[in-house]
């Protein structure tokens, strides 16, 4: 677990061991030493903050200068950009995300009960314009954006909240402020260093106050020029503190990032540029400012396909995406030595490599009352010949499991991970006989209003191995006189009918967690408590809000579980968060709201043999933006 | 003449607001709305919005209002000040996007109608002429090979091929080293190892319709006495066959062109999405599925618009040549 | 069609000429204009080998059950992307006495985890006798008939036989290439139909009379094929009722694209009347007291016949394609239907076409065969419909 101690104080530990702050000796690795000697930029002490971030790298000190060859799929791709790039908030979490330590902030103390936070920003921290970034930019973030009605809460921003009630802001100087809970909030810090979630440091307000009413009047009239119905509108472009895709698309806006956006994606829409951010603030054990790479060049790449030929021809030096299925690997490890390339693992955090999701909010009655009685939950469990899936899909790599913590984590719990897994036909057949004994001509089974029973599975087309897995499954639920069926669709319509809509009969996903950190923020299998509760919204939105109109109140032990969550969001001590957690997990076994096929194997990414400072197993998450947090500032080509 | 043409023109008119309004129809057909994708991609990593949250962003973007109105909007911006609205997805005004990849598109299919154009002509008179020859025999069959083989399969095979025995940069017009920089001659070499691909994947595939109608036309027409006579007093063979029934015969053609370029611009997007080419479908594919609406709706618009001149220019062509057309 | 004066003559209500009486009698025989057609046709070898071909392929839409050694949907998890087997003719028993016996070699089968791949050897010491009309899964022929018998397969129905290799699931190639035929071959037959009538009447009727009609089809044929067929097919695809079954949706959308797919011809037909209505031949029928219909139908669009096939022989195969680019997009049939559109699908990918090229030449040599069969074979009508050729 990663606070080992109540209240505790984080600070960068490395230091450069070679020279003072102050030496001359970043002037000498300074890439930009052109543009200092034109004058077009300020010497390399001048756009360093005092005390920057000093980062060791993986292996060894690397080189500056390169270009790092990338590629997205799809244009509306971009959230995946803060894998590469994005990832920069006050505190980050370690590579081998066993906690989090201080990044954009020089440090952080939580006082004993985690209710306050004090922040200490780095002085002389610049944004990419050259202009200083101070707690004006978090206070404009927090008053003028966060807390602005117009503008709007920027984006889910709940762990700002605990208790139901607001962290407040509190501006000790321009270097320091504290976040203030009257509740603990015991995941504060975590959700801060979690994927994209912090947004004090994307918010420059020297830039941003232009658009902002409270800060030019014109800024109506400036938005009518450009088209847009009000000021609010063009804000949240200049901004794109909504969307990541509008966040990136943006050149003109400075950043703190390692690299900025000289062609963004979108002003080309063949391939995006960022390049070196001058005023950078870290530095390897050496002194040598970072990034390493001069710029990175994303290529826009309409089909996979298309990636995968140009990774096997050597045009890309790292890739853990779109490409790096089961099904490609043969194709890519015979293609290592003309591509020069090698595999690099990605462990899966993923609960389960899919999840079936019975529609327990089910609109239709007859369904409603039958998917909610667990036994025939555990009837359909009992039904799938999971080794067969494992077999075909990820060619023997994998164990039947539902949905849960991996073997080895202090919170592994045995009965959750492999309960209901022997693939038994004849059992599920002896339970389904007693909830369900008539069937028709055909053999299969009749409601309890003499209807066949019709499920059909709606999933979004694009995740091809699921596809597969449901080829497998249907027979096998067949089999046991259930007419499942399966339709596939595009994903803006599954997201319309499934995530935003309570008529299907059921459906599959996957991600949640499988690891205590990660299942402790993102619990969705064990508790029905977002929006990615999906197998039972109503129940998901009474737990954030229960006066939403369709939210639906659900049973005691359901309830119960959601108010143990609750209880653990506000727990700052970490053996009762574990302690919490534990019951949360023993619990989701016994209510058995949803069941799995295998946990998911790892994968595996590919990275060119001429680049450096990559970790060769690295965890695959979104929370932990893979590679991320593995330091992309410091990979190098030599 | 002058006169049916501004008839013509005239007509058009209606016919482009029957266009305009199908074309928003259709794009609000699919459920959703440009938000829910991007809000999915964003939960899937992870971010998620409140009902408040997400009813500002649709907001923002106009699509709280009723199409009736969104359509209004976005015609009067085209009719009153040229502005065709913005692209949500690329953030971009949505005429800098099209203009941006017209180029590319329009000289690939044009390269393409040119291929299609310079491998049918031949091979369908041959085809008529020397009917059911060996030769006529093989020509067709190459001509339907491309016709039966998906276009994407061809694509991806051929890429498949290039890279494994040619060790060629796969995908796009340009190899990466060359992307950014200016034209110059090793650039137009490379456009042309790059070029070749999508010219006879699009290519092949139109050759086959076009040798049938051609070779079913000329056939016709060479039965006809007046060939007879021709041959009958003594014209050379070459003649005889060139001078009257390839011209007549080739009025498909020209009534093709009016319809041929805008499907050419938009039949290439699946070829062009595979092999990754900046043409204008995959752009426009794109924004369907993002549902983008004022890209999408722009597009579409577009497409009509070179699809009616397109088929009016192929109507006066059509008179110019067969003079036994007369205008009303 | 001027050859036939003699019958349209004698079958108008009230001739205006006289009728012409038989030559010589009985002497001569009178074939009917699709008799002469057929007896040209005949003469036509390729074209005749083109409709066996057709004739073959329906045929095996027709019989797949029993044609087809298993199911499309028994899937062997551990055999993914297992090769083709060989038949062997003879076995060798103990005595080492030779002996006719149909059987393929079994398979020997490692995984390598490093590069996630298995890999198949022909294992010939697993001899797996194989043999005609066996008892396999069980099935019901055309929906109604319960059989258990195929045609050719393992004499132990647990033995794996995979002719044609299987493909990422584990199931059998041949079986489901058998199986896509008769989705394949059916399916777009209905929708060609229907936009050869569409195209044909309106195209007809908008080249003959001209003026209002004229200029209303035109606007018609305007807004249709000025609009880009993918905004369309994805937008009709999206708005089909999702309680509906993968191929009752598929069908409606061939449906929706024949309904589009018609202007092209509709604009070439109206081309062609535009330039026939004043030839002299219409002029004579029209003199003839002929009605309208009748001009139109019996008189000029005969003269197009040898078009219309060309086109429709063309449209045919398209639709076979067009359906493998709607399965692209995502909106063309979808498994576990089974057609070699979906099989195509499932082939475009590197991975199949380095190291499973037979998931990718099967399907393609079907598709091929019956779009090069359908050509040929359209061809022969054609020439044998012309009544110059001679």
């Amino acid at each position: 677990m990663m606070l080992s101690r109540r209240g505790f104080l984080l600070t960068s530990a490395a230091t450069i061991s070679t020279v003072t702050l102050a030496g001359p000796v970043f002037a000498q690795a300074d890439p930009l030493l052109s543009k200092v000697d034109d004058g077009s930029l300020p010497a390399l002490n001048d756009r360093l903050p005092k005390n920057p971030l000093v980062v060791t790298p993986t292996d060894r000190i690397g080189t500056h200068g390169g270009t790092w060859n990338h590629a997205l799929v799809g244009g509306g791709s971009l959230v995946m950009l803060v894998r590469y790039q994005g990832y920069e908030p006050l505190v980050r979490f370690n590579p081998d995300w066993t906690g989090v330590e201080p990044n954009v902030a020089e440090s952080v103390e939580v006082n004993d009960d985690a209710t306050v936070y004090s922040f200490k920003l780095r002085e002389g921290m610049k944004w990419s314009d050259g202009e200083p970034y101070t707690t004006e930019d978090v206070r404009f973030w927090y008053e003028d954006m966060f807390q602005d009605e117009d503008v709007g809460a920027t984006r889910a921003q709940g762990y700002w909240s605990s208790g139901g009630k607001l962290g407040k802001l509190d501006i000790v100087d321009d270097y320091n402020f504290r976040v203030v809970f009257d509740v603990p909030n015991g995941f504060f810090l975590q959700n801060m260093a979690r994927g994209s979630q912090d947004s004090t440091t994307r918010v420059p307000s020297h830039y941003l106050k232009q658009f902002h009413i409270k800060y030019n009047s014109e800024a109506d009239a400036l938005a009518k020029s450009q088209g847009l119905d009000n000021w609010v509108a063009l804000f949240h472009r200049e901004s794109g503190i909504m969307e990541e895709n509008v966040y990136y698309q943006n050149s003109k806006r400075p950043t703190i990032e390692a690299w900025a956006f000289s062609t963004a994606p979108g002003e080309d829409t063949e391939r995006a540029i960022a390049e070196r951010n001058p005023y950078y603030f870290k530095v390897d054990t050496e002194g040598k400012q970072l990034p390493y790479f001069d710029r990175i060049v994303y290529q826009m790449v309409g089909d996979p396909e298309v990636l995968l030929l140009k990774t096997l021809q050597g045009e890309i030096d790292f890739m853990g995406l779109y490409i790096n299925t089961p099904s490609n690997k043969p194709v890519l490890f015979d293609g290592k030595d003309n591509g020069n390339y090698d595999f690099f693992t990605m462990k899966e955090t993923a609960a389960n490599a899919m999840v079936f999701m019975l529609n327990l909010n089910h609109t239709d009655p007859v369904k409603h009352e039958l998917f909610n009685n667990r036994d025939f939950r555990v009837a359909m469990s009992h039904a799938v010949d999971r080794q067969s899936m494992i077999d075909a899909v990820f060619v023997g790599q994998g164990k039947p499991a539902q949905p849960s913590i991996l073997e080895g984590d202090p919170l592994h719990n045995p009965v959750l991970s492999y309960q209901y897994t022997e693939y038994d036909p004849d059992k599920a057949n002896a339970i389904l006989d007693g909830i369900l004994p008539e069937k028709d001509s055909e053999g299969f089974r009749l409601d309890k209003n003499g209807n066949r029973l019709t499920i059909v599975f709606e999933i979004d087309q694009a995740r091809s191995t699921f596809l597969d897995m449901f080829e497998l499954a249907l027979p096998n639920f067949q089999a046991v006189g259930i007419d499942a069926q399966m339709r596939t669709m595009d994903r803006s319509l599954w997201e319309t009918r499934v995530r935003g809509g309570r008529e299907f009969d059921a459906s599959a996903h996957r991600f949640g967690a499988n690891n205590s950190i990660g299942a402790m923020l993102d619990p969705r299998y064990f508790v029905p408590y977002s929006r990615n509760g999906f197998f039972a919204s109503g129940w998901s939105l009474y737990f954030s809000n229960p006066e939403n109109e369709n939210a639906i109140e659900p049973p005691a032990d359901v309830k119960a579980q959601q108010d143990r969550y609750k209880k653990l969001l506000a727990t700052a001590d970490p053996a009762d968060q574990a302690e919490i957690m534990k019951e949360i997990l023993q619990v989701a076994a016994e209510q058995f709201l949803v069941f799995g096929v295998t946990l998911p194997p790892d994968g595996y990414g590919i990275v060119k043999n001429d680049m450096h400072n990559v970790m060769p197993s690295m965890t695959n998450s979104f929370a932990w933006p893979t590679p991320g947090p593995a330091r992309p500032e410091q990979f190098f080509k030599g | 003449m002058l006169s049916y043409i501004i008839q013509r023109l005239f007509l058009m008119i209606p016919t482009m607001i029957g266009i305009s309004i199908i074309s928003f129809a259709i794009i609000q057909l699919p459920p959703g709305d440009y938000l829910t994708s991007v809000l999915a991609a964003m939960a899937d990593s992870d971010v998620n919005f409140s009902d408040e949250q997400i009813a500002k962003m649709r907001a923002n973007y106009g699509l709280d209002e009723p199409m009736i109105m969104q359509y209004v909007k976005w015609i009067w911006g085209i009719v009153s000040r040229g502005d065709f609205g913005y692209s949500f997805e690329w953030n971009r005004p949505v005429s800098e996007l099209i203009w941006e990849r017209m180029g590319s598109t329009l000289s690939i299919s044009l390269l393409s109608l040119l291929f299609v154009w310079a491998v049918s002509l031949p091979i369908g008179i041959y085809s008529a002429v020397n009917r059911h020859s060996l030769g006529d025999h093989i020509a067709t069959f190459f001509g339907f090979l491309g016709l039966a083989i998906p276009n994407f399969i061809l694509a991806l095979t051929l890429m498949y091929v290039s890279f494994k025995y040619f060790g060629q940069s796969v995908g796009g017009l340009y190899s990466p080293e060359f992307a950014e920089q200016p034209m110059s001659w090793a650039k137009f070499v490379d456009l042309l190892k790059h070029v070749w691909v999508p010219v006879v994947v699009i290519g092949t595939a139109g050759t086959a319709a076009l040798i049938r109608i051609l070779r079913a036309n000329l056939t016709d027409e060479l039965n006809k006495p007046y060939v007879l006579t021709a041959r009958a007093k003594g014209l050379p063979e070459h003649t005889a066959i060139l001078r009257y029934p390839v011209r007549v015969a080739l009025n498909p053609f020209v009534s093709a062109i009016g319809w041929v370029l805008p499907q050419l611009i938009s039949g290439i997007t699946i070829t062009a999405i595979v092999l990754n080419l900046p043409t204008a479908g995959p752009l426009l594919l794109r924004s369907l599925i993002a549902q983008d609406m004022y890209l999408a709706g722009s597009f579409i618009l577009l497409m009509g618009m070179l699809t009616l001149i397109g088929m009016l220019l192929s109507d006066i062509l059509l008179a110019l040549l067969d003079p036994r057309i007369r205008f009303h | 069609m001027k050859k036939h004066g003699s019958e349209i003559a004698m079958e108008e209500d009230k001739p205006k000429i006289t009728r012409l009486t038989d030559g010589a009698g009985s002497d001569i025989e009178v074939a009917g204009q699709w008799r002469l057609i057929w007896l040209k046709f005949r003469q036509n070898r390729v074209a005749l080998f083109a409709g066996w071909v057709i004739f073959f392929f329906y045929g095996v839409a027709l019989f797949c059950e029993f044609l087809a050694p298993t199911l499309p949907t028994v899937a062997q998890p551990r055999l993914t992307y297992a090769p083709p087997q060989e038949i062997g003719l003879f076995i060798e028993d103990e005595t080492g006495q030779r002996r006719f016996q149909l059987h393929v070699n079994g398979y020997a089968m490692t995984v390598d985890p490093e590069s996630l791949r298995r890999s198949f050897t022909s294992d010939p010491a697993n001899i797996i006798p194989i043999g005609f009309f066996v008892r396999g899964e069980a099935y019901d022929m055309w929906g109604l008939i319960p059989m258990d018998r195929h045609l050719i397969g393992p004499l132990d129905p647990s033995d794996q036989m995979n002719l044609l290799g299987t493909d990422k699931l584990g199931r059998d190639m041949l079986t489901r290439l058998i199986y896509g035929a008769r989705v394949s071959m059916s399916i777009g037959l209905i929708g060609v139909i229907s936009s050869l009538i569409i195209g044909t009447v309106l195209g007809a009727l908008s080249g003959y009379f001209g003026g209002w009609v004229d200029l209303a089809v035109q606007r018609l044929i305007e807004i249709i094929s000025a609009m880009p067929t993918i905004p369309l097919w994805l937008g009709f695809a999206a708005a089909i009722p999702l309680t509906w079954s993968p191929l009752q949706v598929y069908f409606i959308i061939t449906l929706i694209v024949s309904l589009l797919a018609w202007t092209s011809l509709a604009r070439e037909v109206r081309g062609r009347f535009l330039s026939l209505r004043r030839e002299d031949f219409v002029t004579a029928a029209k003199l003839d007291g002929s009605s309208t219909g009748r001009v139109i139908f019996r008189h000029i669009l005969p003269s197009l016949t040898s078009h219309i096939l060309a086109v429709t022989t063309l449209a045919i195969p398209t639709m076979i394609v067009a359906e493998t680019a709607l399965s692209f997009l995502g909106i063309g049939l979808k498994p576990p239907v089974v057609s070699w559109g979906v099989l195509l699908q499932d082939a475009q990918n590197i991975r199949t076409i380095s190291s499973a090229p037979w998931l990718l030449i099967w399907p393609s040599l079907a598709v091929i065969s019956v779009v090069l069969a359908f050509n040929f074979l359209g061809d022969g009508l054609r020439d044998a419909a012309d009544p110059y050729d001679s």
